[in-house]
């Protein structure tokens, strides 16, 4: 069995075997296979059944259930949603993990699959991976205005 | 506006979602590369993750992998009967987590899911004085009894 507290060093273990096997690019493939299929049903749909909101709904629920140490606003006047990472608990548990090595760019599964989903809908997203090395990053979804 | 601040302990760590994107890493590489390399795939992760596990059975110490499940089953907040009697260890399930809550929410499983069980804790015991024994296994509803004891010479 692996258990669903063991899925990140699964996943981690994962994008190193894709790695060997066809390069980065096919990592990058399947975070597009991964994006369309499983954020299709969730955060996509939540978006167009809640505009902006519907990120809140979204990482509200993960967020929590991955007991994550964060920060969430939802400035729906500004339009912009934002996450303020201050301990990921996937980066966390991998660098904790001291007889495992993490997969190098483990962290840009996030930008590569939710990128694909906001873009889709007209939203601009960036993140900030600069300090995953203590598992700190953060997430900013805005709505672009016409007149911008 | 609305705000959320959380600290982790403020929250038990269980996403059960994992057990779906599992499926789907585990269907893309049986897509892309065929079912042999899923067994690779998990023999790798296994070896990884389980030595400090394999480390323990190296020693006969039977105890530390009873921990080990007991701890798994209990974060995953699923029942099962465990027992250490005679240097056996066995395992008993209803059902497995990953295939229930994949049922539950309208994924079917890969149809080598078995293979999180038996590639994984065949590789765990590679090189070790313990063997692993998957006594049956229902692909439905994932009800298994599992079993690890010494080499037969």
């Amino acid at each position: 069995m692996i258990s669903c507290t063991e899925f990140i060093p699964a996943y981690s273990e994962g994008f190193k075997f894709l790695e060997k096997k066809g390069g980065k690019k096919k990592v990058d493939e399947f975070w597009v296979y991964l994006s369309d299929l499983y954020l299709k049903g969730s955060l996509k749909k939540l978006v167009e059944e809640h505009g902006i909101e519907g990120c809140y709904i979204y990482w509200e629920k993960a967020l929590n259930e991955e007991a994550a140490d964060f920060k969430m606003t939802l400035d729906e006047k500004k339009g912009e949603f934002r996450i303020d990472m201050f301990k990921c608990p996937s980066k966390g548990m991998l660098l904790e993990m001291k007889h495992m090595k993490p997969y190098e760019a483990y962290c840009e599964h996030c930008p590569a699959l939710y990128s694909r989903v906001m873009e889709s809908m007209g939203y601009e997203f960036n993140m900030d991976l600069s300090q995953t090395d203590r598992a700190k990053c953060n997430l900013i979804v805005k709505e672009i205005k016409e007149d911008e | 506006m609305k705000v959320i601040e959380r600290q982790a302990s403020d929250n038990k760590y269980l996403h059960r979602d994992f057990h779906i994107s599992m499926n789907m890493l585990m269907k893309y590489i049986c897509d892309e590369f065929g079912p042999t390399a899923l067994t690779e795939y998990l023999k790798q992760f296994a070896g990884e993750f389980h030595s400090i596990n394999k480390e323990c059975l190296k020693k006969g110490d039977l105890e530390c992998l009873l921990k080990y499940f007991k701890n798994a089953y209990e974060k995953e907040e699923w029942p099962i009967d465990i027992q250490l009697c005679d240097d056996v260890l066995t395992i008993s399930q209803k059902a497995c987590p990953g295939i229930t809550y994949l049922r539950n929410n309208g994924y079917e499983p890969v149809e080598q899911y078995i293979e999180t069980y038996t590639t994984v804790y065949e590789t765990m015991c590679k090189d070790t004085p313990y063997e692993y024994i998957m006594e049956s296994f229902n692909s439905k509803t994932g009800a298994c009894v599992q079993r690890f004891q010494r080499r037969s010479l």
